[in-house]
């Protein structure tokens, strides 16, 4: 799959928990990577855990193509870490919003606790 | 699960009785699962108060005295490790590309068997197949521990040829072969987490902590119940800030080092030992 350049802007996709709920692991995965190798910057309201962010990197480095995919950018926040009661309980909080994009089209400036703050560089993606 | 108390022991929620006066307790253990241990001592204890009319404070206590009696609380969690604990851990060396994981590893070698693991370089992904170093034994005082040291190339989410080119001067085809190299490498450090006992993550102590690389391979960890100590390299630079990354990351133990120069080194080979000397009672994978 090549990357193709924008002529009319470049898409920033929101994508729903609930549409990231429709999917297993390996689906969403998929899903992200198919979206960035179209040159699409997706934040997702729920982001991955770090299994997923793991294995995200390996299929990452699989799909790179020297000169049309040179892999992603990935700025997110984990998982807030649950109480002793949801221990107990084993209730698992989800990871929280999270942005993915082509590394050759998102570059992150600066993450704080509150705030990601990315640059779109122009003239790539779809 | 199986726990012992006096005389008599607990299987799947049935106590039986035993010639057993063997009594095991969470404190004895640090471990992240210890809430785990809390809720079922708090249940076993109601469980034994039913059935035996006992206070199950009244056996741990009875019997945490004797023990602290004999040993005092350092020696007996020493003498607890030394029965439990670990003497050999397979130690993988992770961390971003050029934060020094190699000089470190060579550190390592260099101190403890002369030896060297790689070459090291300031371009990035200059290590782009892991090395392993078998049985490196690394002394503290009494203590000692042996390690397989599994130097990995560096985790990133992008390898561009093109910088190799433009910002360190390769031909294209040395740049192109390098980054073919490096992201094989990526996914055999991926791989190799599979197989470690313990991470030794190497941070820049000049860069900002909080790189999704660190992050995701944080977690990781975490999530695998892999003990991590975080070496915060380079405190030799004058723009180093190892307080950053100890507060950025103070569920784990930092200790900021000059893979370098050495400096700190005792330190960290101390934490080592203790860190990955560590029996483990679980572990996800």
């Amino acid at each position: 799959m090549t990357m193709k350049k924008a002529e009319n802007g470049i898409t920033v996709n929101l994508v729903s928990r609930q549409k990231l709920e429709q999917f297993d692991s390996k689906q969403k995965l998929q899903f992200i990577l198919d979206e960035v190798q179209e040159g699409k910057v997706l934040v997702l309201e729920h982001g991955l855990t770090p299994m997923e962010q793991t294995e995200l990197i390996k299929r990452t480095m699989e799909e790179i193509q020297e000169d049309t995919f040179i892999g992603i950018e990935m700025e997110g926040y984990a998982e807030e870490k649950p109480s002793f009661v949801q221990k107990i309980l084993g209730i698992v909080r989800k990871p929280r919003m999270t942005v993915i994009g082509p590394a050759d089209l998102l570059h992150t400036v600066s993450k704080d606790s509150n705030m990601i703050q990315t640059k779109i560089i122009p003239g790539k993606g779809a | 699960m199986l726990l012992l108390f006096k005389g008599y022991h607990l299987i799947d929620g049935t106590l039986h009785k035993s010639g057993f006066h063997l009594c095991l307790h969470a404190d004895f253990w640090m471990d992240p699962t210890d809430y785990i241990l809390l809720f079922l001592k708090k249940f076993t204890a109601k469980l034994i108060k039913h059935k035996l009319n006992t206070n199950i404070e009244d056996i741990l206590i009875s019997r945490r005295k004797d023990w602290m009696g004999l040993f005092g609380r350092s020696k007996l969690s020493s003498m607890m490790r030394r029965i439990f604990g670990k003497k050999h851990a397979r130690i993988g060396i992770y961390g971003p590309p050029n934060v020094g994981k190699t000089t470190l590893a060579n550190r390592i070698l260099q101190d403890w068997t002369g030896d060297i693991m790689g070459t090291v370089s300031e371009v990035p992904h200059e290590t782009r197949k892991a090395v392993c170093k078998k049985n490196v034994k690394i002394e503290n005082g009494g203590s000692s521990l042996y390690m397989d040291i599994v130097d990995t190339p560096g985790i990133s989410t992008k390898v561009d040829y093109k910088e190799f080119m433009n910002t360190f001067g390769l031909t294209k085809q040395e740049s192109k072969q390098r980054a073919k190299e490096a992201t094989e490498g990526v996914i055999e450090s991926i791989r190799w987490l599979e197989d470690v006992d313990g991470v030794l993550l190497v941070m820049d102590a000049t860069q900002d902590p909080f790189t999704q690389v660190n992050v995701t391979i944080l977690g990781n960890l975490e999530a695998r119940n892999l003990p991590v100590l975080i070496a915060a390299n380079k405190i030799d630079m004058e723009d180093s800030s190892p307080a950053t990354l100890k507060s950025a990351f103070p569920q784990h133990p930092v200790i900021p080092i000059s893979a370098l120069t050495g400096y700190n080194s005792e330190d960290l080979y101390s934490v080592m030992i203790e860190q990955f000397g560590r029996k483990r009672r679980w572990r996800r994978r």
